[in-house]
């Protein structure tokens, strides 16, 4: 595995996480497996190595992003299962792993289907909620208790600018009505608002969940305020694996400020104690945090 | 006694222009100040000190070249804002699929057809920053792919009347029709288009190898054009817009080729045009005018009036007399020595003050030698246009382009820009001196 490639496809999932959801990542991912399949050009003897390569660097990536990170779990496991490498010629076997993308993308757009069903339930007029990035409550959720024509209201909070901006785009296509404020004013709007939304990037067995920068700042204010957190993301998202092999990636940047210039570390995610979190919704309804290891699919 | 004082007074009323005109050269070639307040700082000098009055300085502008220049700034200005290049970038991106040639390739068209057909300046600005995401998206290097857009642009532009400063103050001042610009020159610049490519490519082959082979650079690809679908089309498409102002430019176009038949200049047709698009379109008047690059329009104005002064103390014919004229009266040698010259000075200079000196005295060479079919023109188009190349300050979309790469991080040093410029302009030159040879071989 070359080590350029891994950094190229790292940088790139960094990227495309800060507007869309890790789920709706996921499916652009599995889209564009699919389309690498069928435009790669190689002998039948390299194609096992091409396709290993390619999904140890999605495995490996930094942060890890799950659910494609379990949908290749999967894909691997069908491959093994099955013997699709042997005795095939390429088209057959191009053919073959196709369609197991497929079934997988099928299960993950039903997941998130089911998940924005039993989000909404959650939803209820006059709500006002809290959201701060692009994730399965912004995509998802919202947008369809919007169309079932119930009545609330959002608090975005401004972290990121593009992540702001994007969440301000869906919430605007969706026609629902919103205020945006910087993070930092929370505290000023905790007679008003009265509920969390959070999505993530993984939840572990170590009773953890790792999610978008700046979410652990928020979840503890809420916390302390005794606001009501709700967590949705697929079962998908739940991962074996412990906090601390997620790959956080630290960025290191040189930044200079009229004439000063000095370094800003930042970390790609945040790794936020599920203890903190009220509700995780699933596509299954509310699931036990205390029982994480049950709902793991892979 | 009478006499000899007034020699001295005449001698020094000549002094006065040619040390101004030197001063502005070089601090506009160092880039000291600004280029327009340099010019117009100048031209204040020479009516203070009486060497020019206001009235002089008025009737040297041409305004027929401003006009040109203002109605394309307006026109490209309206059309941008319907989000169009946006879309036509995006698209361009998508059918390379990462191919670092088709990239190459595709990219390096639209950027030639676009500085034809609007300014050099405009295009790298468009095209240069999604070439930075998809290259470096892919995990290569930016610095060749953002150095062979801002070379082609300057090779593209020289197609025709409008495509490079040079050839809009050559058409006007000149009187050359856009099918004239075009019939003549595009042959040579697609010739040039062509072998140009073909360096480049053979230059960095190593980095053109082809990455559906791998199934990771393939799957990079894709989520790669997601990112710029997103980041790059995330911007407002006004679609009546986009129609009215590709409608203006389209018609805008079509008068410039039937220059002959209805008679109307080239700057009117632009101006009246963005006019009407101005109107039809119901843009923000002030919004859209914030855009039009008012220092260029002015530093044009300046120096027109700085070489018109020149021209009138009788510099120009100096020149004319002592440097072009004692390289002989042969046609072919002429023709060279304007290119090259023209060429190697555009490298170092600014193409568009070199360009306007260089008026007066190919007028003044055409009058000891006539050389047909314009040939002597053509050749101070191609070496102005071509020459351009040469250094990253020869051109604006050199200037642009290595400022744009920077701030993407894309460091593009002088010796970068020369190492490969210098190159394409000796190729670009070679090509032309063998046009104009063989031109002017069939027109004696």
């Amino acid at each position: 595995m070359s080590n350029k490639d891994q950094l190229v496809l790292d940088a790139l999932f960094r990227d495309i996480v800060k507007f869309y959801s890790s789920s709706q990542t996921s499916l652009i991912t599995l889209q564009a497996l699919q389309t690498s399949i069928t435009e790669l050009d190689c002998s039948t003897e390299n194609f096992t190595a091409e396709l290993t390569t390619v999904c140890d660097i999605i495995k490996n990536s930094r942060p890890r992003m799950f659910p494609i990170d379990n949908l290749i779990i999967l894909l691997e496991k069908e491959l093994q299962e099955n013997n699709y490498f042997s005795d095939r010629d390429m088209d057959t076997r191009k053919t073959a792993i196709k369609e197991i993308i497929n079934v997988l993308a099928e299960r993950l757009k039903n997941d998130m289907n089911e998940l924005a069903n039993q989000g909404v339930k959650h939803i209820e007029d006059g709500d006002y909620i809290i959201l701060h990035a692009v994730e399965e409550p912004v995509e998802l959720l919202l947008p369809a208790a919007q169309r079932m024509g119930k009545k609330f209201e959002v608090l975005i909070l401004r972290q990121d600018l593009v992540k702001t901006k994007q969440v301000i785009t869906i919430l605007e296509t969706a026609g629902i009505k919103y205020t945006v404020i910087p993070e930092w004013d929370l505290i000023h709007f905790f007679d008003k608002v009265n509920k969390l939304f959070i999505g993530a990037y993984a939840l572990t067995v170590d009773g953890k969940f790792v999610s978008d920068s700046g979410t652990s700042n928020i979840v503890s204010e809420c916390n302390i305020h005794g606001l009501p957190i709700y967590l949705f993301a697929p079962s998908l998202e739940i991962t074996n694996t412990f906090s601390r092999d997620q790959n956080l990636y630290l960025k290191d940047e040189s930044i200079s400020v009229s004439g000063s210039e000095y370094n800003l570390i930042s970390h790609s995610s945040d790794i936020v104690l599920l203890d903190l979190v009220d509700y995780i919704i699933t596509e299954k309804g509310a699931i036990d945090k205390s029982k994480l290891a049950k709902y793991c699919t892979v | 006694m009478e006499h000899a004082v007034q020699h001295t007074v005449q001698h020094t009323s000549t002094l006065i222009p040619i040390v101004v005109f030197l001063i502005v050269y070089a601090a506009i070639t160092f880039e000291l100040v600004n280029k327009a307040a340099a010019t117009l700082a100048g031209v204040g000098v020479l009516v203070v000190l009486h060497v020019i009055n206001e009235h002089q300085a008025v009737g040297f502008i041409d305004f027929e070249t401003l006009m040109l220049l203002t109605g394309m700034m307006i026109l490209v200005t309206l059309i941008k804002k319907s989000g169009f290049f946006t879309i036509v970038s995006v698209r361009i991106a998508e059918i390379t699929k990462g191919s670092p040639v088709k990239i190459l390739v595709l990219f390096s068209v639209v950027t030639a057809l676009m500085s034809a057909f609007l300014d050099n300046v405009t295009t790298v600005l468009i095209i240069i920053p999604i070439i930075i995401e998809l290259t470096r998206g892919l995990g290569l290097n930016p610095k060749n792919y953002v150095l062979s857009q801002a070379i082609i642009s300057n090779i593209g532009g020289t197609a025709t009347l409008i495509g490079d400063p040079p050839n809009v103050i050559i058409g006007s001042k000149v009187g050359l029709s856009f099918n004239q610009f075009i019939l003549t020159l595009s042959p040579v610049v697609i010739v040039v288009f062509i072998i140009v490519l073909a360096y480049i490519w053979f230059n960095n082959r190593v980095e053109f190898k082809p990455i559906n082979t791998s199934m990771t650079k393939l799957v990079a690809v894709q989520l790669l054009l997601e990112k710029i679908r997103f980041e790059f089309s995330n911007i407002t498409i006004d679609k009546k817009l986009m129609i009215k102002g590709l409608t203006c430019l389209t018609l805008a176009i079509f008068l410039f080729i039937t220059q002959t038949i209805t008679g109307l200049a080239p700057g009117v047709v632009a101006l009246g045009m963005a006019m009407v698009l101005l109107i039809i379109s119901k843009a923000d008047v002030e919004e859209i005018l914030e855009e039009v690059e008012w220092s260029t329009l002015l530093f044009f104005t300046g120096l027109f009036i700085l070489v018109g002064a020149l021209e009138e103390y009788g510099v120009i014919n100096w020149i004319a007399q002592n440097v072009f004229m004692n390289v002989g009266d042969n046609p072919y040698v002429l023709v060279l020595v304007v290119l090259w010259v023209s060429g190697i000075a555009s490298g170092f200079l600014d193409n568009i003050p070199f360009t306007i000196t260089m008026i007066p005295i190919i007028h003044l060479l055409l009058e000891s030698t006539p050389i047909p079919n314009n040939i002597l023109w053509w050749s101070l188009a191609l070496g102005a246009c071509f020459g351009g190349n040469i250094t990253m300050i020869g051109a604006s979309a050199n200037i642009v382009s290595v400022g744009i790469a920077k701030k993407y991080d894309v460091e593009i040093s002088f010796i970068d820009f020369i190492k490969k410029g210098a190159i394409v302009t000796l190729i670009s030159l070679t090509v032309a001196s063998i046009f104009l040879v063989l031109y002017l071989r069939f027109s004696l």
